[in-house]
């Protein structure tokens, strides 16, 4: 009776928490897709945000653990778009 | 020759407006999601009409993927709790490409139209497409919101039983 009570208690206790099976691939693979889009959400505010304190491409890449060339033909064409002046890799705006 | 060109004009209408739909959320790619705010935007076709019918405007969805992102999240113990998610300014360009959660969509779309032997391509089959999906983001964003998938699809096929 007592392990009843104590199983019962434990379960409602977890309810209230909303605590999800780890192992669980629903949870898992749903909360993999939100990590990915709010990856792609902060990395892009991010990269501009670094542009417009001046920021050169190499910075942020090294920033980001990925090449110069990768960030660049990510990011150039849309931040030119949005007005924010690049520094060129010799250090002119 | 009509059918196919109405057709076409749906089908571009719905991709043109996904497309919108996904730049506005800041997404490199059209997802299923971004075709089911497309159908609830497009209110002057029968899909947006059955979706407004029932609550669902573009609002009440848009809340509804809000609601089962921060879900997902919580699913692995990220707690948003109202942050402030920064935006970029910076708009996406080029012509945004279907991801495979949309491109399966409209095949499921095209499968509906066909098994009900419909001439015509409708909102509605897309619909049917974008609700036929029993895993990912819109499937748990209806259930998020508490709305019944179910029901919604027999409506939709209802709602083509009498415009046939």
């Amino acid at each position: 009776m007592l392990t009843i009570l104590l199983m019962s208690t434990i379960v409602a206790y977890m309810k209230t928490l909303e605590i999800k099976d780890p192992h669980n691939p629903t949870d898992g693979l749903a909360a993999v897709v939100a990590l990915r889009r709010l990856a792609d959400l902060l990395e892009a505010a991010q990269v501009e945000s670094a542009l417009r304190e001046g920021w050169s491409w190499s910075d942020i890449a090294e920033a980001l653990g990925v090449t110069r060339q990768a960030v660049h033909k990510k990011y150039a064409k849309r931040a030119a778009a949005a007005g924010i002046k690049t520094r060129r890799r010799d250090g002119k705006v | 020759m009509a059918k196919f060109d109405d057709s076409r004009q749906t089908v571009h209408k719905i991709l043109a407006q996904a497309r919108t739909e996904a730049r506005g959320l800041g997404s490199p790619r059209v997802e299923a999601e971004h075709l089911l705010l497309a159908l609830a935007a497009l209110i002057h076709m029968p899909a947006g009409q059955l979706l407004a019918a029932e609550g669902l405007n573009h609002d009440v969805i848009l809340k509804a993927l809000d609601l089962e992102f921060e879900r997902s999240l919580e699913g692995v113990n990220i707690h948003l709790n109202g942050f402030f998610l920064p935006e970029s300014k910076m708009p996406i360009l080029g012509e945004l490409r279907l991801a495979q959660s949309a491109k399966l969509a409209i095949v499921r779309a095209n499968k509906a139209r066909v098994s009900r032997r419909d001439h015509r391509f409708d909102s509605l089959h897309m619909l049917l497409g974008v609700l036929n999906a029993e895993s990912g983001v819109v499937p748990r964003a209806l259930i998020a919101a508490g709305i019944d998938r179910a029901a919604l699809i027999t409506q939709a096929l209802a709602a083509l039983d009498r415009a046939a």
